[in-house]
């Protein structure tokens, strides 16, 4: 038998009960009023977080402080700081480049996590990527690396940022990137590649004989110990060192120009027309590589040989040296403006041919821009669009651009088929 | 013997029939399982990463168990007085509160044990499915470029193989890579867990059950920095130094807080250096280590004998 | 030779600086002293069964407990078969049931009788045996594979009157053992406690509840407020006298009821029967003379002497009588 049924009530204790009165009613839609409304404000915090970019912060409290904030999980705090540093760094939330950026904090940051785990090796690489080579706060970086060498000198890693700093970012050949290069190749765990380096510092010091000398010494030991890998890329290295020896030769001879005449050449064969270019000693590559492979096929030990090997190659050059440069074989050196149109440098042609087609794909886009925005093409581009597009581009042609206003044609004087 | 034993299983038991072990236990799997997002996280140090996750994961739910099952076990038997009927059964109460403690000491070692299995398991399955595992096949097959005959093999067996090698590496066996000296690490874990829930039956032989659970977790920290108070009292010595002049008052400081440092538990001595890990070298682990660990939990373990034995239970 | 020995035993509770006391917070600085139990002398007899009574709050439960080594008395001894309190051997051959005792109630009844069993250091086997028996002693037999958690609070008396029995101990304190338990349940526990008696054994109980007591005790000692009012044999504290007699007639004629009203101490009335309160036996006789000759019959005859309920209330009464003049 059913309980005698009042149309309009449900069973106490039910769900449904909840509406048999209109207080019920008023109460469930002021609770549905109230979600509505919470969940509207919760969308207008969204909106808040699209207008204001995020800031990450990197103060941290000095090093000594978090360590005993970590009560002995040490290793894993630093792990998540590391964690974090690699979002923040590694996405769009940090820039470092911007002006007047402060890396003090980040350094830091970075020094924390060394002084919680002094041997977290991958976070001493990243801290010097971040505050080294993204924000060219270079003392800072060195720093650092210091620290992360002093507890950790018998592994690479540390000596090798460090080395790659001073070669790589600061080109500066002395006689600490010496020493952190050395350093790298004692390591136990260090990569053969490594001592190689010592070759390139040699030659941003000019040293440009001993570059190659060290080069044939690698070369020798490669055939001696029928490593065939080594010989190769010792053979490989010949033609570019020479290469850069010749820019060199060119650099010099056009900062002697300026000097004296107060003014730069046209082009690089405008020195060598002016008498800028005088003979001088150089090795020539063709026959170094031709007597090191000759050497190799008749059995020859070039071990004893190594210092003599570059000076029997030596010939007098002049004029407007080759580049040797490996990826376009017959390329040349021509003056490059690459910041703006007072100080051309030497550089290979093909990158000048390069950097214009990329300067000139940008400002197309931009002129394009311009017009979408304006119903016009700008007036002039010499200067613009300094305000609205950042710095202004330069002809690497050190030409300057040829621009119509009235059609917005925008070419290279240098190389008008861009 | 046997009494100990039977309360310490009867302890045991307590705390596996009640919920909050398996909720401990679950939420530790979980976080374990999805490890391999802070892999994912990362950029190089993965294998660092999941492993110090992984730990801490293992350290900080064994002391979670030993503060939430530890305080509460001596306390409840108090409390409900269950230990009217023990006390007047032909044991002593050193007997009780020693099984007690090995009671807990089973329980927590069991969660940890579980944990690191299943840890060890995580991690050879992220081994064995990880890029660089997929580079290592590419290589074996002689591929240079990615194609539709290499995958990840994320199945069944992967994860069987992968529970294997997990076993193994508890024994010993193939103990490279990540896997290396976990088990090593998880075993001066558990010796740090034996002196912190010395002092948890230490506090709540005398205490309530928030109060021991504060003073339990405040005795931990204080032990972690145990270190950090050493170093507090060469400061006090190279400030007098450096001023000049000792002060009566600097004396009695410094060796005040010379004997805070000989009183706290040294937790510090159970970590084991970065330096080894990073090196891959094998660990340096003290001699004294576990002499020390077990000397001091038994000296934890009297003082709370020698309270427990004259209380009035009301 | 006294199985249980007491001299002078007293417990002085230290009252906490802030205590919770009948749901209200209590700051006590001085007059901390809370005395439980004041110089408690008493003796029993080995096949006895002894009673410890007196009304809530009197020092039972804090005798029991110093006896048990729960709490440790402030002044006094007390010796146990003839040794000091806490001599482990002397545990070994008691058992004990606290008031309103709780139990691991994560373990079934049956592991519950195990794990005390190995407490008391009996081998598997004996433990095993014992245990069933037990069970079916208490009739929880059927209940073993249940966890203690759903016992009722019948069961959980029994459960812990099981544990108390489970070394076959030569002496059982039980504390309240009765309180909460129906009549059927109280009538359990005095059959249980009745035949330990006729084992041999020494049953040490308290209780409040004195119809229980009355009916089982051989001697009870009288606590009130921590002090001991009397202790005796039941006959000896209780006067033989008979105080009053009880005589229930029926179809005794309205004369011979008025004739006596003056005379009786009270009269009842109801339809077809009457019921006589008189203080003399003579009295009582000729009322059923009386009425047996005018045709009526007896129901019942009852001499009515003092119950140790009535003896309690007069200890308690005097007791605070003289408290009060104390004050």
């Amino acid at each position: 038998m059913s309980a005698p049924k009042s149309a309009a009530h449900s069973r106490p204790g039910t769900f449904w009960s909840l509406f048999d009165r209109p207080g019920g009613w008023v109460f469930v839609a002021g609770a549905l009023a109230a979600a509505a409304g919470a969940f509207y404000l919760q969308w207008l915090h969204v909106e808040r977080y699209k207008e204001t970019p995020w800031i990450d912060s990197f103060v941290l409290p000095q090093p000594k402080f978090v360590r005993r904030l970590a009560v002995g999980y040490d290793a894993m705090v630093a792990d998540f700081l590391y964690l974090r540093a690699i979002q923040a760094f590694g996405g769009i939330y940090y820039r470092p480049t911007e002006e007047g950026q402060k890396y003090d904090p980040v350094f830091n940051y970075f020094d924390v996590i060394l002084a919680l785990d002094p041997h977290f090796i991958e976070a001493i690489s990243f801290g010097s990527l971040v505050i080294g080579d993204e924000g060219k706060a270079w003392d800072l970086a060195l720093k650092l690396l210091d620290t992360g060498q002093w507890n950790n000198w018998r592994r690479y890693v540390p000596w090798y940022e460090a080395a790659f700093l001073k070669i790589w970012d600061l080109k500066q050949p002395d006689r600490d990137a010496r020493f952190f290069v050395r350093q790298a190749t004692k390591a136990h765990d260090a990569p053969e590649w490594i001592s190689h380096w010592e070759s390139e510092i040699d030659q941003q010091a000019g040293q440009f004989t001993l570059a190659l000398q060290r080069w044939i010494q690698t070369y020798a030991e490669g055939v001696a110990e029928n490593k065939d890998y080594l010989a190769g890329m010792a053979l490989n290295k010949i033609h570019p060192i020479v290469g850069e020896w010749h820019k060199k030769i060119l650099q010099d001879a056009l900062d002697k120009y300026r000097q004296e005449k107060g003014a730069w050449p046209q082009t690089l064969q405008q020195l060598a027309d002016e008498g800028y270019l005088p003979p001088v000693d150089v090795v020539d590559p063709d026959a170094l590589v031709e007597l090191m492979e000759t050497a190799r096929a008749e059995g020859v030990d070039l071990r004893p040989l190594v210092g003599q090997l570059a000076a029997a190659c030596m010939v007098k050059k002049s004029g407007v040296l080759p580049p040797y440069n490996p990826a376009v074989p017959d390329d040349r050196f021509a003056l490059i403006c690459m910041s703006d149109y007072d100080h051309p440098a030497v550089g290979l042609e093909s990158a000048r041919k390069s950097a214009a087609a990329a300067a000139l794909e940008a400002y197309r886009a931009q002129i394009n821009d311009y017009y979408q925005k304006n119903g016009r093409y700008p007036d002039s581009v010499e200067g613009w669009p300094a305000e609205a597009y950042g710095r202004p581009l330069c002809d690497p042609y050190c030409r300057g651009w040829e621009y119509n206003p009235q059609t917005g044609i925008l070419r290279s004087k240098g190389d008008p088929d861009l | 013997m046997k009494t100990i034993a039977a309360i310490a299983w009867n302890t045991f038991r307590e705390a596996v029939r009640s919920r909050i072990l398996y909720l401990i236990l679950i939420f530790a799997l979980l976080l374990m399982a999805s490890s391999g997002i802070v892999r994912d996280l990362s950029i190089a140090a993965h294998d660092r990463v999941v492993r110090d996750f992984g730990l801490l994961c293992i350290n900080l739910f064994g002391l979670a168990v030993a503060i939430l099952v530890g305080i509460g076990s001596v306390y409840n038997e108090l409390d409900k007085k269950s230990i009217y009927t023990i006390v007047s059964k032909p044991i002593a109460r050193w007997q009780f509160l020693l099984g007690k403690y090995f009671g807990l000491l089973l329980t927590i070692y069991v969660i940890i044990f579980i944990m690191t299995v299943f840890f060890l398991m995580v991690l050879n399955y992220q081994d064995m499915t990880s890029e660089d595992a997929l580079i290592q096949m590419m290589k074996e097959r002689g591929l240079t470029e990615l194609t539709t005959g290499v995958h990840l093999r994320h199945d069944a067996a992967s994860a069987v193989k992968a529970a294997g090698k997990g076993f193994l590496n508890l024994v010993g066996v193939d103990l490279i890579g990540s896997t290396r000296h976990i088990t090593t690490i998880v075993l001066l874990t558990a010796l740090e867990l034996a002196v912190v829930t010395a002092f948890a039956i230490l506090y709540s032989s005398f205490s309530t059950p928030t109060l021991s659970a504060i003073f339990t977790l405040l005795t931990f920290v204080a032990g972690r920095l145990n270190e950090s108070i050493w170093e507090y009292s060469q400061q006090i010595l190279t400030g007098q130094a450096g001023a000049g002049v000792a002060t009566v008052g600097g004396i009695v400081k410094h060796w005040l807080v010379v004997l805070a440092y000989m009183v706290t538990p040294n937790l510090g001595a159970f970590r084991v250096n970065t330096l080894d890990l990073a090196d891959g070298a094998p660990l340096s682990i003290p001699w004294f280590t576990v002499p020390y660990g077990v000397l001091y939990a038994a000296m934890v373990l009297s003082l709370s004998i020698m309270i427990f034995r004259s209380r009035n239970f009301k | 030779m006294p199985v249980i020995e007491t001299f002078g035993l007293t417990k002085t509770y230290v009252r906490d600086f802030i205590d919770v006391e009948h749901g209200r917070v209590r700051f006590s600085f001085w007059n901390r002293k809370v005395s439980a139990l004041r110089n408690l002398t008493l003796s029993v007899e080995a096949g006895e069964i002894f009673g410890l009574l007196g009304p809530n709050g009197a020092g039972k439960s804090t005798a029991l407990k110093i006896l048990m080594g729960i709490i440790f008395p402030t002044a006094g001894d007390a010796r146990l078969m003839g040794r000091p309190l806490g001599d482990r051997s002397v545990k070994a051959r008691i058992g004990f049931l606290p008031e309103n005792p709780y139990f691991y109630d994560y373990l079934t009844g049956r592991e519950f009788l195990n794990y005390y069993g190995a407490l008391y250091g009996m081998p598997r086997a004996a433990r095993k045996k014992k245990t069933e028996e037990l069970l079916e002693l208490v009739g929880l037999a059927d209940a073993a594979r249940l966890p203690l958690k759903g016992y009722s609070k019948g069961m959980n008396q029994r459960i812990g009157l099981a544990q108390a029995l489970l070394a076959d101990p030569d002496l059982v304190f039980l504390d309240e053992p009765q309180s909460g338990l129906d009549p059927l349940g109280r009538k359990e526990i005095r059959d249980i406690i009745l035949r330990l008696r006729e084992q041999g054994k020494t049953v040490f109980f308290s209780s409040h509840i004195l119809s229980d007591a009355e009916m089982i005790c051989d001697r009870v000692a009288i606590l009130v407020k921590g002090e001991l009012k009397n202790i005796g044999k039941l006959s000896e504290l209780l006067s033989r006298r008979v105080k009053e007699y009880e005589v229930a007639v029926a179809g005794a004629s309205k004369e011979t009821v008025e004739s006596f009203r003056d005379k009786a101490l009270r009269v009842l009335e109801n339809p077809g029967e009457t019921m006589f309160l008189v203080e003399k036996e003579e009295l009582a006789l000729e009322i059923v003379r009386k009425v047996m000759d005018g045709g009526g019959r007896l129901i019942a005859f009852t001499p009515r002497r003092e119950t140790l309920e009535e003896y309690f209330i007069t200890q308690v009464a005097g007791a605070a009588a003289s408290v009060g003049a104390q004050l």
